[in-house]
């Protein structure tokens, strides 16, 4: 049972990670990204990371979302315009990765049931999966934390640089 | 909620989806069986209240949006950390207090700079 | 799970340089866009006058001795991070001063660019301080994130549109395959910090993670076979940026490399000297030949940075703790004499508005100065004594002898020789070819600043630079038993 929900989840994501690039209609391209984000935050419940899943939803389906599809209707892009040339090298990478991947399973048994379930989820679900979030971002982890508001200060500054018509300053000068 | 390999109290969830998703399907598919197929140009186009339609709904966006779903997501990221923050505020304390507050103020110097430019502004 | 944190004033002191900067930044930018009409000069000194406090701040600390660890051994001051976070400051200042004729010509965001400089100045510092795979991450997106924005500050040129684009698609590529990196390591050894990782044993999972990290920290320093971006980049972004990038970014990332393959991985020294050796030669050898082709001294600069960072990773691929004391030579020896000779070309490029070679024929009829202060630069990088450039590239090649790494001895000796073409190649023209326009170049104060420390700096660095080995040599002092840490572990170490 755990592995036919894993793979459901799993083969769900790989086919509309596929469909993203394939598609050649952008809008298409992010519904389809759209259901793979659901399907990842299927995996993260399965894993006992609840918290995980509900961001994955918030953030990546609610919201990032929301601004790929901005982009693409702010480039007013009808269908894609494909570039081919690429094609050897994408082959060659993606046969590097792949070999990886098999060298990583192969340097180790196999055991599906623990790629399902979490070997630690007694840690995780005795108090509560965002508690235990909570406890560890607030005090080992508070240094990456603090970073990342500087790293949203940076975005918000640099978003409003790239994107806006200096409109204030023309009006001042 | 036990060490089952899958949590079982998420099982209405997933019921629940499964029977939004058929509600969808089947009604698209009772739909297309049921119906007769005669297409003709007039039927294909979208249904705009009768009137005939006037422009493609594919419209460029404006910049704007673009800074306005920016900030969204970096507000939301922000909203993000505090879940978890006000679950275990109660141990962590005074020092919880500090530690976000230093967080939400830096964000609010690159609020304020936001605010500043005029790019919450919609002109 | 038990919520332990306690943090003293004692802790925080540790992280005060990068506190005060952060508020003084803050202040900075508030500052910018409160005062209406405010002129951006201004702005600029604040920010130098900051920087510099900061800058000060970390010399006591250096002075005094003050070391420690903070968060669960996450963020260190060590002085090697000290030293990192003064080679950072060092060329933010001269940075700073060097972008302020440039940025006249922006038409808007005058102010903010001050402030992303900084921004991107304080990522560099906490990296420099990163000793753990998680912060590594972090601070390594906080310090590109300003980055992006600044290779594209120039919003209606193409070609600094470009360079942002391309900057941004391979970095964000390169980001994820360091967070693919770090999870495969996690996955491996169950720890993000490297001084546990220390004694795992080896396994396919570690290599290929730890490849990966490395492929991120080598798209930031831009070694071959990481380097597609840089000639593109270089090139469209605002040429202070430039100077910015060819050598902060490079500084910080060095930090990292030299403490994840020191600490994390001395057991696997065998291993990894062979991917140093590889980078090396393919770096030095590229960026030489490449170079020779450029018509644009921000491209040929662009390749020969390629190439200076193959010395550099000579001293990585030695492997050994006087290899880490010559990339910290190295790499200050680097920092005078790049970001003198980018000075002289946003100098040049501000008035005749170009950056091509050919432009710079008959340098020396229109200002004697900038043309005698390119030459005394483009002579340190080539490596020619008495300047600082030979003593940096001496001691990386004595690194090199003591592990005798012959071969690439070797490479680097005959790269001297190339890349000595393409350097003399600018000073002909210089100072031999005619001017087409022979009007004087005025050069501004802040810019003759920035040149004359790049100059004292060069020549300080090759004529006396007891003290400054003294300093490198007393910063990478844990590693003096890195050699005996592979001894200790090499019977059951081997492999990975």
């Amino acid at each position: 049972m755990a592995n036919l929900i894993f793979f459901y989840f799993a083969g769900i994501i790989v086919l509309t990670a596929t469909l993203v690039v394939a598609l050649r209609n952008p809008v298409y391209s992010a519904l389809s990204l759209l259901v793979m984000f659901f399907h990842v935050a299927g995996l993260y419940v399965t894993l006992h990371a609840e918290f995980l899943a509900a961001i994955q939803i918030i953030i990546y389906a609610g919201a990032i979302l929301v601004l790929y599809l901005f982009v693409v209707m702010l480039l007013n892009l009808k269908r894609e315009e494909r570039f081919h040339q690429q094609t050897l090298t994408a082959a060659l990478l993606g046969l590097v990765l792949f070999g990886e991947a098999v060298l990583l399973l192969a340097s180790r048994p196999l055991r599906l049931s623990s790629m399902s379930a979490s070997s630690e989820p007694n840690v995780a679900s005795a108090v509560g999966n965002t508690e235990s979030i909570g406890e560890l971002l607030y005090s080992t982890y508070l240094f990456p934390f603090e970073v990342a508001s500087l790293i949203l200060l940076v975005a918000m500054i640099g978003a409003v640089i790239l994107s806006k018509k200096g409109l204030l300053e023309s009006k001042s000068s | 909620m036990g060490n089952e390999p899958v949590p079982l109290n998420y099982l209405p969830i997933a019921i629940f989806a499964v029977i939004g998703a058929a509600f969808g399907i089947v009604s698209l598919l009772a739909g297309w069986l049921v119906r007769p197929h005669r297409p003709y140009r007039a039927k294909l186009l979208p249904y705009e209240s009768g009137s005939p339609l006037f422009m493609d709904a594919r419209v460029q966006f404006p910049m704007r949006y673009y800074i306005i779903a920016m900030l969204f997501v970096i507000f939301d990221i922000e909203i993000v950390f505090l879940f978890p923050w006000a679950v275990v505020f109660g141990k962590l304390g005074l020092l919880g207090l500090i530690e976000m507050g230093v967080f939400i103020a830096i964000l609010v110097v690159g609020f304020w700079y936001a605010w500043k430019k005029g790019a919450l502004e919609w002109e | 799970m038990t919520f332990d944190l306690v943090l003293s004033g004692s802790d925080l002191l540790l992280l005060a340089p990068e506190i005060f900067l952060t508020v003084w930044l803050c202040v900075v930018l508030a500052i910018d866009f409160s005062i209406k009409n405010l002129d951006h000069e201004n702005i600029a000194y604040l920010s130098v006058g900051g920087v510099i406090a900061t800058l000060l701040n970390l010399l006591w600390f250096d002075y005094l001795g003050v070391t420690g660890t903070l968060f669960h051994d996450m963020f260190v001051l060590d002085r090697l991070a000290i030293f990192f976070k003064i080679f950072v400051l060092l060329s933010t200042v001269l940075v700073i001063l060097s972008s302020i004729d440039y940025v006249k010509s922006f038409r808007f965001f005058r102010g903010e660019y001050y402030f992303l400089v900084m921004m991107s100045a304080l990522g560099m510092m906490f990296m420099a301080s990163a000793h753990d795979l998680l912060s590594v991450f972090v601070t390594l997106e906080f310090s590109t994130f300003g980055f992006y924005v600044l290779v594209a500050y120039l919003r209606d040129d193409v070609k600094s549109n470009e360079a942002g684009l391309k900057f941004f698609i391979l970095g964000v590529f390169a980001a994820g395959l360091l967070a693919y990196g770090v999870s495969l390591v996690y996955g491996e050894t169950g720890t993000l910090v490297f001084s546990e990782m220390a004694h795992t044993p080896g396994s396919y999972g570690l290599a290929i993670g730890f490849l990966m990290i490395f492929a991120a920290l080598g798209f930031k320093i831009g070694a071959v076979p990481f380097h597609s971006w840089i000639p593109d980049t270089y090139h469209g972004a605002p040429t202070p940026v430039t100077a910015f990038l060819s050598i902060a970014p490079k500084g910080a990332a060095m930090a990292i490399l030299i403490r994840m393959f020191y600490v994390a991985l001395a057991a696997f020294k065998p291993t990894w000297v062979l991917l140093f050796v590889v980078a090396s030669i393919l770096s030095m050898t590229y960026g030489n030949i490449v170079a020779i082709a450029q018509k644009n001294i921000k491209r040929l600069l662009a390749y020969s940075g390629i190439a200076q960072i193959g010395n550099v990773l000579i001293g990585l691929a030695a492997g050994t703790k006087r290899g880490s004391d010559a990339i910290l030579f190295y790499l200050l020896t680097y920092l005078f004499a790049n970001l003198g000779a980018f000075a002289v070309v946003i100098g040049v490029g501000n008035l005749i508005k170009s950056d091509e070679i050919e432009d710079y024929n008959g340098l020396n009829r229109r200002s004697p100065f900038l043309a005698a202060a390119m030459l005394i630069f483009l002579l340190s990088l080539a490596g020619v004594p008495p300047l600082a450039g030979f003593i940096g590239k001496l001691y990386i090649f004595v690194a090199a002898i003591d592990q005798e790494l012959y071969t690439l001895l070797a490479v680097g000796l005959i790269n001297i020789i190339i890349s000595m073409y393409y350097y003399l190649v600018v000073v002909k023209k210089m100072y031999i070819n005619e001017p087409v326009d022979p009007s004087p170049i005025r050069v501004s104060i802040p810019i003759k600043t920035v040149i004359y420390v790049g100059l004292a700096g060069t020549l300080i660095l090759g004529i006396y630079p007891r003290p400054f080995i003294e300093w490198v040599v007393a910063a990478t002092l844990m590693f003096s038993n890195v050699t005996d840490m592979v001894a200790a572990a090499l019977p059951h170490g081997s492999g990975g």
